[in-house]
């Protein structure tokens, strides 16, 4: 399949057709790149890690630290910068595995629509959808050892469903698309089934929902980290930065408000950025 | 010797509806499709005439009856044939949107039936045949590359007669083949399909609510109602002598472009009422709710298929002597 | 068939002269309607035709002023009852299209909100459309006569039920009614029996000239289908690509059609008859974002020569009435 500059074109306006999401792929292409260099961008480097320099410590932004910095005179911004590495991890990871799991889930379901598999997968997953997610992180992640794996593990867990059920939607309408029913006529097999027919048709849905995802793994990473749950000291974490700086609000305003900023940026950015892909991948008109 | 590759006896499909309600949307229809011949089989929404087309190929199992297909009984076990079975009677859907899967290239959707029906086609040849495939419907062959959204309509519809050759069936079931065309690409698509059929000596089940069209395509005609048949004839003879009162309602009522078409309508018939719901199949005749001749028995007695002529038989009360 | 002429003295309800739509998508433009003229006159019939995405439904679209955001009118007018529908103010667009103009879908279906009862559809359409202190049941009294002139007897069973009670053809049925019960002057039907079995399109298309008969209303039938609007128009108009290539009165033109395409139309038409049918027509619609500067039929047309490929055929008369746009018409054929 050859992309040529024509069809790029045309994505590219589909894509920005709203023209706000053109902020979003800013904002998504400044923080993956930042995730993969900011060790060498960041303005103090070895404030990323265990750095400790009381005489500054405590200070509010200046021109020196543009966030200020923290109890142990670490600069902020490149502890921020510092955590966009784990943060995108987490992301990427967490669906990654997810979306597969949850698509073989829904789609086998999906497909023998009305079979005892179907009852029983979807049953499952059900159970899962049923538990407020927060609550099963949580629980998950506090049996487990407080560490960056086992809250991802905790946010995989509770994250498939969704991807389960968005497929399940969309192999149980194709099975009365009449592709589908040739290739059963036809006697293709199931695996062929699935995976040629049904996935490339599901495909351009499972990848909005991940963009759209994207931002609210995230704010989950950050929710399990502010409460201990996530990547440990002293490697920085966006959402112990805020739990551990909201002690000393209002007075240290700074320890709070930019990680905070921050993470409401990045969700932003992959909401508009999702927006401008469902819009690139959606139904061509004309 | 039997000479017909597709017999259909008595078939029935029913299908139950909660609270002890049943659909009978086909009641006990017989046919019969000689080899190299084309069946015109005509109905309204809510015939009969798509679910036949599923039991053949095998998405319903029957209720009852029998089809006998070069005389195998097919009847049983829906889906599970023998790929033989399932290479020599192919289907083209009526809708060209939803017949080709629009994330997949033409050439993956024409190589399907081909690694199926003859597995171990290595690359080369799987090229050459897909080409032949395009060639025989007359596309292009650089269409082999491009995805379903790419093609018109009629297009589309080529392409699926192109992977149901791919599977070299004896028998095509066509349903509605081309009434979500324009008329220009209709008479292009029918056209093909006839050469193909005389170059193949292939079978045509042709199944659609545009009775017009069966004078150009079929060898025969046979219209259903509600689940039944009411009429079967020679195109010719069914055109110039229809007898059941529901074909001459149906036939006065197509628009027709041309005086002469006019004058073959059967005279001041007026169209009336509505088909009725398969739940509620009226008893007797399930025409005589709408029939401008009906006769007390109408309403109380299934009439019989009876032969009028050589070939023409007729399903209704009236007497058809000449 | 002669019946449309009868009342062709008196003034022009629609008139639409020299209409050019384009649509814009992403980036290019797309001239969907190319040079449209109409008019519409009381208790007239007229039939638009052609095949799919040849303009018709945007036709309808731009009589009523509600053709898609991205489409600019490059010039033309629209006229209805003498005034211009394109530099109407808010109000006279809303009472146009609440009296005067009225239009009717191909999928009666999803023209009723499936939720409402047949009623309250009905009377709070009418209720839009009538003086605003119309007393409920004298708007009860105008739906109950209108169900009834679009053959509906029993009203009151009607106007309790669902939608998804009522056939498709009844569904229709009252689509009719509830255009024509604020007594508009003129019905756009696009293609009202299409999704119709044929038996019951022929009892819409027999209601629909019926109509037209009694009262003073007027229709504007769009169709693919060659034998639905010679049955039902008086005049009929051929459309291409966004042009309309021939037009006349519909018995004339069934006759003696005179544009290569028409021609060719009239050949892929399955007969009763069993004459040979064509083998469709060879290529493809032009593309409307390059639009041939000529005329837009050329480059399938097996008549075409040089002068067909550089600039637009005029509009002949060939026989009274009878207009063809080619430079050759009457002498191919």
């Amino acid at each position: 399949m050859s992309v040529d500059k024509k069809t790029l074109k045309r994505y590219w306006l589909k894509y920005s057709q709203s023209g706000i999401t053109i902020i979003g792929l800013v904002i998504v292409a400044g923080f993956i790149f930042l995730a993969l260099f900011g060790k060498h961008i960041a303005p103090y480097p070895d404030h990323i890690g265990s750095f400790v320099d009381f005489a500054n410590a405590s200070k509010p932004p200046s021109l020196r630290h543009v966030f200020g910095t923290d109890l142990m005179g670490r600069d902020i911004l490149s502890r921020i910068i510092g955590a966009f590495r784990s943060t995108l991890l987490m992301g990427v990871i967490v669906l990654c595995v997810s979306a597969p799991v949850g698509f073989i889930v829904g789609v086998v379901a999906g497909y023998n629509k009305g079979s005892l598999i179907d009852t029983i997968l979807m049953r499952i997953t059900d159970i899962f959808l049923a538990i407020p997610p927060l609550v099963l992180a949580l629980a998950i992640a506090s049996v487990l050892e407080p560490n960056m794996t086992n809250s991802m593990l905790a946010i995989t867990v509770m994250w498939w469903p969704w991807y389960a059920r968005l497929s399940y939607g969309v192999a149980s309408s194709l099975r009365a698309e009449n592709f589908i029913i040739y290739s059963q006529l036809v006697g293709a097999s199931a695996p062929h089934i699935i995976f040629r027919e049904i996935l490339p048709v599901c495909l351009s849905s499972i990848l909005t929902k991940m963009t759209l995802d994207m931002g609210y793994v995230i704010i989950m990473g950050a929710t399990l980290s502010y409460a201990g749950l996530g990547e440990q000291a002293p490697k920085p974490a966006l959402g112990s930065m805020i739990s551990q700086g909201v002690k000393y609000m209002p007075a240290q305003w700074w320890f709070t408000v930019f990680p905070a900023l921050t993470i409401i940026l990045i969700i932003l950015g992959f909401n508009l950025f999702g927006d401008g892909i469902s819009g690139m991948l959606g139904t061509d008109e004309k | 010797m039997d000479d017909n590759i597709l017999r259909i006896d008595n078939l029935k499909k029913y299908f139950p509806l909660k609270g002890g309600l049943v659909v009978k949307a086909v009641d006990g229809v017989s046919l019969r499709l000689a080899a190299g011949e084309t069946l015109g089989l005509v109905g309204e929404s809510g015939s009969g005439k798509s679910t036949i087309a599923y039991v053949l190929i095998g998405m319903y199992e029957a209720t009852d009856g029998r089809i006998i297909y070069k005389g195998e009984d097919i009847s049983r076990g829906g889906l599970r044939r023998t790929l033989k079975q399932k290479s020599e009677m192919q289907i083209v859907f009526q809708d060209p949107g939803s017949s080709l899967n629009p994330k997949r290239t033409i050439r993956q959707s024409l190589a399907v039936p081909l690694a199926v029906h003859s597995k171990n086609t290595p690359g080369k040849d799987l090229d050459k045949k897909i080409e032949g495939l395009l060639d025989e419907v007359e596309l292009p062959l650089d269409f082999a590359g491009k995805y379903p959204s790419a093609l018109g309509g009629g297009e589309r519809q080529l392409v699926s007669v192109a992977r149901a050759l791919a599977a070299n069936p004896s028998l095509i079931i066509l349903d509605e083949p081309t009434s979500a065309l324009d008329v220009s690409i209709q008479a292009k698509v029918i056209s093909k399909l006839i050469d193909l059929q005389h170059e193949k000596s292939l079978s045509y089940l042709f199944i659609t609510h545009d009775l017009s069209l069966m004078r150009n395509v079929a060898d025969r005609v046979a219209i259903l109602y509600l689940g039944r048949l009411c009429e079967q004839a020679p195109a010719p003879e069914f055109f110039q002598n229809p007898l059941h009162p529901y074909t001459q309602m149906l036939l006065s009522s197509i628009p027709v472009v041309t005086p002469e078409e006019e004058s073959m309508k059967p005279a001041r018939i007026r169209s009336s009422g509505e088909i009725p719901s398969p739940v509620n199949v009226p008893p007797g005749c399930a025409f005589h709710l709408r029939c401008r001749n009906k006769m007390p028995i109408c309403e109380t007695e299934r009439p019989l298929m009876k032969t009028v002529t050589e070939g023409h038989e007729v399903c209704c009360h009236l007497d058809f002597e000449r | 068939m002669t019946r449309d002429g009868e009342n062709g003295m008196n003034d022009p309800l629609l008139e639409l002269s020299d209409m050019s739509v384009s649509f814009d998508v992403y980036g290019r433009k797309y001239h969907v309607l190319d040079g449209i003229s109409l008019t519409v006159r009381k208790g007239e019939r007229i039939g638009l035709v052609g095949e799919s995405g040849c303009g018709k439904t945007s036709t309808l679209k731009a009589i009523l002023r509600v053709l898609p955001r991205n489409a600019v009118i490059n010039g033309g007018t629209v006229s209805f009852s003498g005034k211009d529908v394109y530099k109407m103010s808010g109000r006279e667009l809303d009472n146009m299209r609440r009296l005067g103009a009225g239009m009717i879908f191909q999928d009666p279906s999803s023209a009723l909100n499936p939720v409402f009862t047949i009623e309250s559809q009905f009377l709070t359409a009418l209720r839009y459309s009538l003086p605003p202190n119309t007393p409920k049941h004298e708007l009860y009294e105008k739906a109950a006569r209108a169900l009834e002139s679009v053959m509906l007897p029993d009203s009151g069973r009607i106007m309790k039920s669902y939608p998804y009670q009522l056939s498709g053809g009844m569904k229709q049925r009252v689509c009719i009614a509830m255009t024509i019960a604020a007594g508009r002057e003129l019905m756009l039907a696009d293609e009202p029996g299409t999704s119709l079995d044929v038996t019951i399109q022929d009892q819409i298309l027999r209601l629909i000239n019926q109509l037209v008969l009694d009262g003073n209303i007027a229709v504007i039938m769009v169709s693919h289908s060659l034998g639905v609007i010679r049955e039902s128009t008086g005049y009929v108009n051929i459309m291409y690509a966004g042009t309309v290539v021939e037009s006349g009165n519909t018995e004339e033109v069934f006759k003696n059609p005179a544009h290569p395409y028409t021609v060719a139309l009239m050949a892929c038409v399955p007969k009763l008859t069993g004459e040979d049918l064509s083998k469709g027509i060879p290529g493809r619609v032009p593309d409307y974002s390059r639009p041939p500067s000529g005329c837009r039929f050329s480059s399938r047309c097996k008549f075409a020569k040089e002068i067909c490929l550089g600039t637009k055929p005029p509009r002949i008369e060939i026989a009274p009435n009878h207009f063809v746009s080619c430079y050759f018409a009457g002498e191919v054929i």
